[in-house]
């Protein structure tokens, strides 16, 4: 009944990184009809399809967790209680157009809930080193993003610190496919395939990266040549201690650019 | 030299740390982050995997069983008045059905009092039956512990009838040898015997003979407290 497991596409990477092209298409339908086969599976109530379901998401939703800034102690225990929902849910309701995006947008949705009934509970459970605004703060932005990952506290007065006001505006002036690129490279997804999901060369994708990244680091020298020195000093030392140079920590001008490695 | 995207990754990171989803709603860059993430995978979490999967799937089929059966199962308003007759449950039964009434053993839960007779019961209440209960008598009886649970939670007051048959992927009290009487999902129905499962994974499935007598009747509806009880 249940000794092998349910049958799994095959998903195994492309060579070198490029298996964009008509690879993917093939993948894709193979991923789907595979999906389908544990959905029918799941719907039947058969254990070994809910045991593949769990053992397939379980790692993606404990590194998802991780990443939202779940703490250590408390993501097993998210993940389970997730797991348990979703499988009763996905049993009951139409089957979604992509199993794996409905499965990690909930969770991603479900954990904003934890998030924010901790926030309303008035107590931190999550831990320093996983709050999602602290390893920001790692990252090189300190208690502004740490404030703003925990959302409004109930003694404080809302605080737009040159951080988050920084990150904001950046953030509000991209778009859905420039938003898209900028979580890819934080997962750091080879550009290659980048280019082969959005559809493009990869010398477009390139380009449009290295587009993005200039205009990103015009905006935030514009940003910081408008505050004041003690806080343009601040915001630029943490940035540079996240790696991102901005030549601001001295002196800030427009025509000082460089993020490191290279100028902008 | 390579450019740097240092810029582009802590915004990226701010950004997957918030609840922008648009990034997954790629299948592609889902697939890949499942291939990553596998590819991770060290042997001591594989395993820690495999045991969290068996576990979970096992509790996932029961919650999913609970589910469809607890959708079938109605909600009916719990109406429950001083019985006109006094005595013992199988006394006030026989008045109980003339009155449109059941007779309520509050005294006996099922899945506890191991030995008792449910018609041996002192019974000083009966529930009103609700509109669409029809034919045969009927009983209504409280449910103790956690073997039913998400479906039925202890507390809980039943109604069973006596008559209906008993058919897959029902929910019936029975007796379960010497240790009084159960309420459980019945997951499947031979010619002799029936095999009864509870909803919680924590307690295992077990089978009991077909004889007269071993099942009291079949759960009909789950009556609610606050729809007019006295």
């Amino acid at each position: 009944m249940d000794g092998e497991g349910w049958p799994v596409a095959e998903v195994s990477a492309g060579a070198g990184g490029g298996g964009g092209g008509g690879g993917s298409g093939e993948r894709q339908r193979a991923q789907r009809d595979c999906d389908a086969d544990l959905l029918t599976g799941i719907r039947r109530n058969e254990l070994r399809a809910l045991r593949q379901f769990v053992q397939r998401f379980e790692p993606i939703l404990l590194d998802q967790a991780r990443r939202l800034g779940v703490s250590r102690s408390e993501r097993r225990t998210v993940v389970t209680g997730f797991l348990d929902d979703i499988l009763v849910r996905l049993a009951r309701t139409p089957a979604p157009r992509s199993l794996g995006s409905f499965v990690i947008t909930s969770f991603r949705n479900c954990v904003a809930d934890v998030h924010r009934e901790a926030a309303a509970q008035g107590h931190n459970s999550l831990s320093d080193e996983t709050d999602g605004g602290e390893r920001v703060v790692r990252a090189g932005c300190s208690e502004f993003m740490l404030r703003s990952a925990r959302g409004p506290d109930i003694e404080d007065e809302p605080s737009q610190t040159p951080g988050i006001a920084l990150m904001t505006a950046l953030l509000r002036g991209c778009s859905v496919q420039e938003k898209q690129l900028l979580v890819w490279s934080a997962h750091r997804v080879p550009l290659r395939e980048c280019a082969a999901w959005l559809g493009i060369s990869y010398d477009s994708a390139k380009q449009r990266l290295s587009r993005l990244r200039a205009r990103l680091v015009r905006e935030s020298i514009a940003y910081m040549a408008q505050l004041p020195a003690s806080d343009c000093a601040e915001l630029s030392r943490r940035l540079h201690i996240g790696g991102v140079e901005t030549g601001a920590h001295t002196t800030v001008t427009t025509d000082n650019v460089q993020t490191r490695g290279s100028a902008a | 030299m390579p450019e740097d995207n240092s810029l582009i990754r802590l915004l990226g990171q701010v950004l997957d740390a918030g609840e922008d989803c648009s990034a997954y709603g790629n299948e592609n860059f889902v697939a890949w982050l499942e291939r990553e993430v596998h590819g991770r995978i060290s042997d001591k979490d594989r395993a820690d995997g495999e045991r969290t999967a068996r576990q979970v799937a096992k509790r996932a089929q029961g919650r999913i069983r609970a589910a469809r059966v607890g959708d079938a199962l109605p909600l009916r308003p719990l109406s429950a008045r001083t019985a006109g007759v006094t005595g013992n449950a199988k006394q006030v039964a026989r008045v109980a059905s003339q009155d449109g009434c059941a007779p309520w053993v509050e005294s006996l839960a099922v899945a506890a009092g191991a030995g008792r007779e449910i018609w041996d019961e002192p019974c000083e209440r009966w529930v009103e039956l609700p509109d669409g209960a029809v034919g045969g008598e009927h009983l209504a009886l409280t449910v103790a512990g956690d073997s039913m649970t998400p479906c039925l939670q202890s507390g809980d007051v039943i109604l069973v009838n006596m008559h209906k048959p008993v058919a897959r992927d029902c929910i019936v009290v029975a007796r379960r040898g010497e240790d009084g009487y159960v309420v459980k999902h019945v997951t499947r129905c031979g010619k002799t015997a029936l095999e009864l499962s509870s909803f919680n994974s924590e307690y295992a499935p077990f089978t009991i003979e077909r004889v007269p007598g071993a099942v009291v009747g079949v759960v009909v509806a789950k009556l609610v407290r606050g729809g007019g009880a006295s």
